[in-house]
C-alpha cells in the first residue's frame, strides 16, 4: 500500500508585521476604535474630575455651613441666595448638586475600584494556586468559587450586608467578595492553559522555585484576559454600589456616592424636581459606559482567535 | 450544444485574497478541461491553491478572497459574475460539492433526514416530503449505507468518520449532477475505508455519466482513481496531463520531486528522497517560476514567469527546463 | 442518566446545607432585634419574656437545631414585624415577583434573540452596529435609574402608564396573577420592561455572537453547497445551533433575574419578595431574611438542575453521550 506525500510545509498566507513592538501594536490596534479611545478620554476627565474634587468643586457639599435650606430644590441654571449659580440645581438641604456629583463621583470610584482592585488580588491569588498547585487544592478552591459564582452578586451583597451591617467598609467587604470569583475562574483557566505550555516545563527544569515561576513566567502570561475582566468589573462594581445605596443598605449619609445621591432624589421624582436624581444618574451612567466601551475594545484587541 | 461539449472548462481563473499584510495570489491562472463521466486530479501540497480553485468554481470563496478574473464555463455557461441565484440553483443540483471533514460539514444538531430532504426540496419545491425521503433512502443505499431507514433518523455523531462521509456522498448525489467537485474526500479517513470509497465514487460516476474533480495531496490516490491529472504549486498549474503519462513521464522538477518522496518507491534503508526547501509563503513569492528556489534545474532564465506550453495534445507544463519525459 | 441526577441531587442538598448554616449564623449571631420590637422603656422582664417567646434566650447552636427541624417540616420561623410565618408572607409574595421575573425574561428572548441575529448577520452595518451601541448601553445603565427614567419619560411627563404597584389580578389555581387584566398589564409594563433590559442586553450579546461563530462554521459552508436559500440556513441551521447557549445561559439567569427583582420592585413598589427582603433587613426581622435566604437559595438549585436537564434535551449529542 502506498502512504501518502507530504512535502515541505504549509505557506504562511499573512506575515506579520515588522518592526512594531507588543506594546505598540497593542495600542495602534486599541486605537482603530474612535469610540474607544473617546471613550478613555472621558474617563481620564472623570478620574481627574473625582481627584480633584475638593479644589474644584464650587461648594463643600458636607460641609454645614455652606448650605442653606433656602437655596434647596432649585433648578438647573438658578441663583442663589448669595448670588452663586446652581449650574444643576440643589437637592432638598440647598446642596449644590453639581459639587455632589463631584464629591460622589469620588465616593463611587474610590470604592468601586479599591473593591475591585483587592478583589483581583485575592481572585489571583487563589486562581494561580489552584492551577499551579492542581489536584486537591484545585478542586476545593474551584467548588468554592462555583458555589460563588451561581448566586447572583445582588444575593451574595444583600446576604452579607444583613449580616454584617452597614458601613463604607463592610460595602467594599460585600463588593469583594461578589467579585474575588471571577477573577479567580479567569485566571486559573488561563493559568491552565498556559501552565502546559514548555516554557513552564523548562523553567521547572532549572529548579526555579515555585515562587518565581508563578510570578515571572505564568501571571504576565495570564494578564492580557485579566485585563479585560478587571474592566468589566470595575464598572460592575460601581454599579453594584450604586445599586446597593440606593436600597438603603449601602454607603451611610456622610460619604454618599452616587447611588445615595439618586437615592435621595426619587422621591421628587414624581413632583416634577428631576434633577435631582437625573444628573447623578447621568454620570454615573457616563462613567459606566465608558469602562464598557474601554473594556469591550480591549477585549477585541487582546482576543487571538479575532485578529485577521 | 453538442452531445460531446466538456462539462467544465476554466480558463485563466484568478482568485485573489485581500489581505492586510498583502495580495495573496491563492489561485493564478489556473486552467483545465472535464469531459462528461471523466475524472480529473488535482493535485498539490496544502497551500498549493486547489481547494480556493474547488471553491471558485461555484462562487463560494469568503471574503477577503475575490475571484478576479479568467472563466468558468460549465457547460457553456460562464460562472464567473454569475449572479448569486443562478449559482444557488446549480449548487447541490447541478454541481454538487463533497468537503473534507464530514464531522464539521453536517450540522450536528439536525437529523440527517433532515439535511437531505432539504437538500433535495430546494431545488424542486413541488416534491413532497415522502417523495423526497424515499430519494434519500435510495441514495444512502447506494452508497452502502445498511439500514438506512433507521440511519435516516439519526444525528451525524451516531455516525463513524466512513460513514459520514458516504452519506456527504449520498447528499452530493441526490439531485444527479452533472459535476461532482470532492475536496480532499478521504484525507480524514483511515485507508481501508479510503480504497472503498474511492471504489464507489468511482462506480458512481461511470453509471451516472457525471463528471468527477477529485481534488487531493495524495498522488498514490490520484494514480488509482483519475483519468487526467492536474499537478498545482504556488496557485498555478505546473503539468497536466492523461495520468500514466504524467506519472510514467514526468515532465516538471515538482513533479518528479513529488513522484520521487513516495516512500515506496525509494529503496529500503536509504533515506527518503525529499524535495529540499520549503513552500513558499505566497506573500513573498520569488519572482517568475515559483518553484525556482527549491529546484536542482534552474538558472537565470527562470526570473521569469514561465508559460504554460502544450508538449503534446492534452499535455501541458510550465517550466524553462523540463525533464525529457523519461521516467525518474 | 440517573447516576447524574442522583449526583446531582446529592451535590444540591450538600449545597442548601451549607447555606443553610451560614445563612442562619451570619443572620442571628449579629445584632439583637428584641431592641427593636421593644418599646425601649420596657423593664427587663417583659425584654427576657418577649426573647423566651421568640426563643432567642437559647444557646445558639440549639437555635440552629431548632430552625433546622422546623425547617424541614417547613416551619422556617415567625416573622418579628408581621407575626406570621414567615413562609406564608413569602408565598404570599411569590406569584408577584414570579411574574415579573418571568415576563421579563420572556421579553429579553423575544426581542433580545432576533436583534442579536440581525447585528450578527450584519456586523459592519449601521443597523448592526447601533444594535451593539445600544447593548452596551442596556448592561451599562444600572437597573433603579433606568426605573427612575422610566417612570419620569413614561408616568410623569407622558402619563400613558402607572408608575407604582400591581393591578388588578385573576386568579388561577388560587394563585394570584396580573397579566391576565388589561389594567395588570399596564402595570405590568414599566417593570417588567425595566428588569427586561439588562437580560435585554445579553442576549442580544449572545445571540449576535453566536450568529457570527456559526456562520463561519462548516457546515453553513456546506448548507450553501447544496443550495440552500439563505433564509433557511440561518433560520433553521443557524438558529438551531445559537438557541442552545442561549437557552441555558437564560435558564441560569432565571435566578438572578429573581433575584435582581429586588430593584425593580424597590422603585416601582411592586409587591414580590424582594420589597419584603429590603423591609425585612432594615428591620432586622431575621426569620423572614432567613426565609428568603433559604427559599431562594433552593430555587436556584432547582432552576440550575432543570437547565442541566434541558440543555441535554436540546443539545442530541449530550443526550445520546449520556444514555452510553
Amino acid at each position: 500500500m502506498t502512504t501518502a506525500i507530504e512535502t515541505g510545509q504549509t505557506p504562511e498566507v499573512a506575515a506579520p508585521q515588522a518592526g512594531a513592538t507588543p506594546l505598540g501594536r497593542f495600542v495602534s490596534d486599541f486605537c482603530e476604535s474612535r469610540v474607544a479611545v473617546g471613550a478613555l478620554a472621558m474617563l481620564l476627565l472623570i478620574a481627574l474630575i473625582a481627584i480633584f474634587a475638593p479644589w474644584i468643586a464650587p461648594q463643600d457639599p458636607y460641609d454645614l455651613r455652606q448650605l442653606d435650606v433656602m437655596n434647596g430644590r432649585l433648578p438647573p441654571m438658578a441663583q442663589g441666595m448669595d448670588g452663586q449659580t446652581f449650574w444643576l440645581g440643589t437637592d432638598a438641604q440647598g446642596r449644590d448638586m453639581l459639587s455632589g456629583i463631584m464629591y460622589g463621583l469620588r465616593t463611587s470610584l474610590s470604592v468601586g475600584i479599591g473593591a475591585s482592585f483587592t478583589a483581583l488580588m485575592i481572585g489571583m491569588a487563589a486562581g494561580l494556586l489552584a492551577a499551579y498547585f492542581g489536584g486537591f487544592v484545585d478542586t476545593l478552591i474551584m467548588r468554592i468559587v462555583d458555589i460563588q459564582l451561581s448566586f447572583p452578586s445582588i444575593l451574595t451583597a444583600l446576604i452579607l450586608l444583613a449580616v454584617l451591617g452597614q458601613g463604607i467598609d463592610k460595602i467594599i467587604l460585600a463588593l469583594i467578595a461578589v467579585q474575588w470569583a471571577y477573577y479567580a475562574r479567569t485566571v486559573r483557566g488561563t493559568a491552565l492553559v498556559e501552565r502546559r505550555k514548555e516554557y513552564i516545563e523548562a523553567a521547572q527544569c532549572l529548579a526555579l522555585s515555585h515562587r518565581r515561576v508563578v510570578f515571572k513566567h505564568l501571571l504576565p502570561n495570564c494578564l492580557p484576559p485579566l485585563i479585560v475582566v478587571n474592566t468589566v468589573l470595575v464598572a460592575s462594581a460601581i454599579a453594584l454600589e450604586a445599586t446597593l445605596s440606593f436600597l438603603g443598605l449601602g454607603l451611610p449619609i456622610t460619604k454618599p456616592s452616587l447611588g445615595l445621591l439618586i437615592a435621595n432624589g426619587f422621591a421628587y421624582m414624581l413632583s416634577g424636581k428631576y434633577w435631582i436624581s437625573f444628573f447623578p444618574g447621568v454620570a454615573l451612567l457616563i462613567t459606566i459606559v465608558c469602562i464598557n466601551l474601554v473594556g469591550d475594545q480591549l477585549r477585541d484587541v487582546l482576543n487571538p482567535r479575532l485578529q485577521k | 450544444m453538442t452531445a460531446n461539449q466538456p462539462t467544465l472548462v476554466v480558463e485563466g481563473l484568478q482568485t485573489h485574497f485581500l489581505t492586510k499584510a498583502g495580495v495573496v495570489k491563492a489561485v493564478d491562472d489556473v486552467s483545465f478541461t472535464v469531459a462528461p463521466g471523466r475524472i480529473l486530479g488535482l493535485v498539490g501540497e496544502s497551500g498549493s491553491g486547489k481547494t480556493v480553485t474547488g471553491f471558485s468554481l461555484i462562487g463560494l470563496v469568503d471574503p477577503p478572497g475575490r475571484v478576479v478574473g479568467g472563466q468558468v464555463l460549465f457547460k457553456g455557461e460562464d460562472l464567473v459574475g454569475a449572479p448569486d441565484d443562478r449559482l444557488r440553483r446549480l449548487r447541490g443540483n447541478r454541481i454538487a460539492m463533497i468537503f473534507q471533514d464530514p464531522m464539521m460539514t453536517l450540522n450536528p444538531v439536525l437529523r440527517i433526514d433532515t439535511q437531505m430532504i432539504e437538500a433535495v426540496q430546494a431545488h424542486d419545491p413541488k416534491i413532497d416530503r415522502a417523495t423526497a425521503r424515499a430519494r434519500a433512502r435510495d441514495a444512502l443505499g447506494r452508497v452502502g449505507i445498511p439500514s438506512p431507514d433507521e440511519r435516516l433518523k439519526a444525528y451525524p455523531h451516531q455516525f463513524s468518520g466512513g460513514m459520514r462521509q458516504r452519506v456527504a456522498i449520498a447528499i452530493a448525489l441526490l439531485n444527479h449532477p452533472d459535476l461532482v467537485i470532492a475536496d480532499e474526500p478521504t484525507t480524514a479517513l483511515d485507508v481501508t475505508i479510503q480504497g472503498q470509497i474511492l471504489y464507489e465514487v468511482q462506480k458512481l460516476c461511470r453509471d451516472t455519466g457525471a463528471a468527477l474533480i477529485w481534488i487531493t495531496h495524495d498522488l498514490s490516490v490520484i494514480a488509482g482513481l483519475a483519468d487526467e491529472v492536474c499537478v498545482m504549486y504556488a496557485g498555478r498549474v505546473v503539468e497536466s496531463g492523461p495520468v500514466d503519462d504524467v506519472l510514467d513521464r514526468p515532465l516538471h522538477p515538482y513533479t518528479v520531486g513529488l513522484i520521487g518522496s513516495v516512500p515506496s518507491r525509494n529503496r529500503r534503508g536509504r533515506p527518503l528522497a525529499q524535495i529540499p526547501g520549503m513552500t513558499p509563503s505566497l506573500l513573498n513569492l520569488p519572482a517568475g517560476c515559483p518553484f525556482r528556489n527549491r529546484c536542482p534545474r534552474a538558472d537565470a532564465v527562470c526570473a521569469e514567469t514561465p508559460p504554460q506550453t502544450m508538449t503534446s495534445p492534452g499535455r501541458t507544463v510550465r517550466c524553462f527546463h523540463p525533464h525529457g519525459g523519461k521516467a525518474p | 442518566m440517573l447516576v447524574y441526577l442522583i449526583r446531582r441531587l446529592l451535590q444540591s442538598v450538600a449545597v442548601l446545607f451549607v447555606m443553610s448554616l451560614l445563612v442562619f449564623v451570619g443572620v442571628f449571631a449579629i445584632g439583637d432585634p428584641v431592641e427593636i420590637l421593644i418599646n425601649p422603656e420596657a423593664d427587663q422582664t417583659e425584654i427576657a419574656r418577649v426573647r423566651t417567646s421568640l426563643g432567642l434566650d437559647l444557646p445558639l447552636w440549639r437555635q440552629y437545631l431548632v430552625f433546622l427541624a422546623n425547617a424541614v417540616s417547613g416551619d422556617l420561623g415567625h416573622s418579628f414585624a408581621f407575626s406570621v410565618p414567615a413562609i406564608e408572607l413569602i408565598f404570599e409574595r411569590m406569584p408577584a415577583t414570579l411574574e415579573l421575573a418571568v415576563t421579563a425574561t420572556f421579553m429579553g428572548v423575544l426581542i433580545g434573540v432576533p436583534l442579536g441575529m440581525v447585528a450578527g448577520l450584519m456586523p459592519d452595518s449601521r443597523i448592526g452596529k447601533s444594535i451593539m451601541a445600544g447593548s452596551i448601553l442596556g448592561f451599562s445603565l444600572p437597573t433603579f435609574w433606568v426605573g427612575l427614567m422610566l417612570i419620569m419619560v413614561f408616568a410623569v411627563q407622558l402619563g400613558w402608564l402607572p408608575s407604582t404597584g400591581r393591578g388588578e389580578t385573576r386568579s388561577i389555581f388560587g394563585l394570584e396573577f396580573s397579566f391576565l387584566t388589561l389594567d395588570g398589564l399596564r402595570h405590568l409594563a414599566l417593570p417588567a420592561l425595566n428588569l427586561a433590559l439588562f437580560k435585554l442586553s445579553l442576549t442580544i450579546r449572545l445571540s449576535r455572537a453566536g450568529t457570527r461563530e456559526a456562520m463561519l462554521q462548516d457546515y453553513v459552508k456546506f448548507a450553501r453547497a447544496k443550495g440552500l436559500a439563505g433564509k433557511r440556513i440561518i433560520f433553521v441551521h443557524v438558529f438551531k445551533n445559537i438557541m442552545i447557549p442561549i437557552v441555558t445561559v437564560l435558564g441560569l439567569e432565571l435566578g438572578s433575574t429573581i433575584a435582581f427583582a429586588v430593584v425593580t420592585e424597590t422603585i416601582f413598589a411592586w409587591p414580590g419578595m424582594g420589597k419584603l427582603i429590603i423591609d425585612s433587613i432594615n428591620r432586622l426581622d431575621r426569620p423572614v431574611i432567613v426565609a428568603y435566604l433559604m427559599i431562594i437559595v433552593f430555587m436556584f438549585i432547582v432552576i440550575n438542575l432543570l437547565v442541566d436537564l434541558l440543555y441535554s434535551v436540546l443539545d442530541p449529542r449530550v443526550r445520546l453521550a449520556e444514555a452510553k
